[in-house]
């Protein structure tokens, strides 16, 4: 074979083996099966990858946390206790992604007996909290540990201005499942985190936060090299 | 001298064109129907097993004695792999091991990982400078960089916590390019697995006779009680190995906070 043709196969080789070997896994669409479910209003969840990510930037900040925790979920005055906290948001990488240190308490609640109730003690002084785009679904996986080190993560899909989801509940006797959504509005003055825990298909307790931004509060983004010191 | 080189492409070429379908039959393993069986009745054994309240406890001390290790400063050490070809040909000088040809490259880097809270919850930063990859040989037309598949921890952020009901542990990391990666992991002795089925390879790459078997990913972090953390990631399709990186972390002494001088 002279130079020529080698040239030639080297390039179909090229054509051929260089975008496979770039390419990588293609996102799957979430399937209207799968969402079935959280699909509210007539509202499908957002498509674009670009609006899911600008969402998820709205979570950067400082916040001052209100709202209350009703814990048995009946919207009676004496079952519900006001929460005061605070949280702080730093964003990362080019979408940003987000993560949260949270401090946020309420006075407990015992059961008649004096025994715990579900809800009835904060568990997010502290907890972390931490938000990343999911790709194969066009969603936000994000993923809260409390202060007693219980993870309880979700896979999130944005429709309208509100992150929904819905998942198994962790640490919960019985048929538990938490229902969350999350609303930020484009004007980033506050967020809203609504939580249901429902406990053989019935209420259990329900969670209203409102986050307000603190003023003067930034979105602030780090990257790698700006937070640590590069290795020796 | 460029000889042997053009007949590891031509073998290429001649491997991406063959009918994969009846080669990787086998490599496929039992069908995903069997798979989840298998899967389902080592959980409901595995469940069982757990329901055991003593077992059970002893079960979240240890996760809880594990996640604890994690926490400290440590330098990343170590190195990170990725498929360029597909080709039988064995060919150190190209990384071409039989199986497949790989670029190497070491990696570098520090994390800082804190505990908080009352229980053994870990959050992390990583900052290891990733390296980049192209195809180590000169082709006709510059094939540009190949794409690493897996996350990029050069300011990546991690969140451990506990699951009480499988018991396991819980990770989200997020890599510097925000895409979250998360999964459920199991400990057995000193260490910790994380397995995920990835999305099955594209049409395109399977026409090319890659990725012809399931995707799965696996993350597993190996803990030693004298303070030496190992940590191994791998990305496979079928037998194939496509991505992978391997770290020891050596824990670092902590600094004490700056003295402020009146």
């Amino acid at each position: 074979m002279n130079a020529r043709g080698i040239k030639g196969l080297m390039g179909l080789v090229a054509a051929l083996v260089t975008p496979l070997v770039i390419s990588a896994a293609e996102p799957e669409a979430p399937s209207d099966k799968e969402l079935s479910e959280i699909l509210i209003d007539g509202q499908r969840p957002e498509k674009d990858p670009q609006k899911v990510i600008d969402w998820m930037a709205r979570l950067v900040g400082e916040f001052d946390w209100e709202g209350y925790v009703d814990v048995r979920g009946k919207g009676k005055p004496e079952d519900t206790k006001p929460v005061r906290g605070t949280s702080n948001c730093i964003g990362f990488g080019p979408a940003p992604a987000v993560q949260c240190e949270i401090k946020v308490r309420w006075s407990t609640v015992k059961g008649p007996d004096g025994q715990e109730i579900l809800g009835g003690k904060s568990n997010l002084n502290p907890a972390m909290m931490l938000y990343g785009f999911e790709p194969d679904r066009f969603g936000i996986r994000y993923m809260l540990v409390d202060s007693d080190g219980i993870a309880d993560g979700a896979m999130g899909y944005v429709i309208g201005n509100t992150l929904v989801s819905r998942t198994p509940c962790v640490n919960v006797p019985g048929q538990c499942e938490r229902a969350a959504h999350i609303t930020a509005d484009p004007d980033l003055k506050m967020i809203r985190m609504e939580i249901d825990l429902e406990v053989d298909y019935e209420k259990a307790v329900h969670f209203d936060f409102i986050m307000n931004r603190v003023p003067g509060s930034k979105s602030v983004v780090v990257s790698g090299p700006k937070i640590f010191a590069e290795p020796k | 001298m460029r000889r042997p080189f053009f007949s590891l492409i031509v073998l290429s070429v001649c491997v991406a064109m063959f009918p994969w379908g009846t080669v990787n039959a086998q490599d496929r393993g039992p069908s995903a129907e069997k798979r989840r069986a298998q899967a389902a009745a080592s959980e409901a054994k595995e469940r069982e097993r757990v329901a055991d309240p003593a077992v059970r406890a002893a079960k979240l001390a240890e996760l809880e004695a594990f996640l604890r290790r994690l926490v400290g400063r440590f330098r990343y050490d170590g190195e990170v792999k990725l498929i360029w070809g597909i080709t039988g040909t064995v060919d150190p000088a190209h990384g071409c091991d039989g199986k497949g040809c790989y670029v190497t490259k070491g990696a570098q880097g520090v994390a800082d990982c804190v505990g908080f809270g009352n229980g053994p919850g870990v959050q992390c930063l990583t900052h290891v400078p990733w390296p980049r990859f192209f195809m180590p040989v000169s082709m006709p037309r510059d094939p540009g960089e190949i794409r690493w598949r897996g996350p990029y921890l050069d300011g990546a952020m991690s969140l451990f916590g506990i699951d009480p009901d499988q018991p396991g542990v819980r990770f989200l990391l997020v890599d510097s390019q925000s895409i979250a990666f998360t999964e459920l992991g199991v400990l057995e002795g000193n260490t910790l697995t994380f397995e995920t089925e990835c999305p099955p390879p594209s049409q395109h790459m399977r026409i090319l006779g890659y990725g012809a078997g399931r995707c799965l990913r696996t993350f597993r972090i190996h803990s030693l009680a004298e303070g030496r953390i190992e940590m191994y990631y791998d990305l496979k399709y079928g037998p194939e190995l496509h991505a992978q990186y391997r770290f020891v972390l050596h824990r670092e002494p902590i600094p004490p906070p700056e003295e402020t001088s009146e």
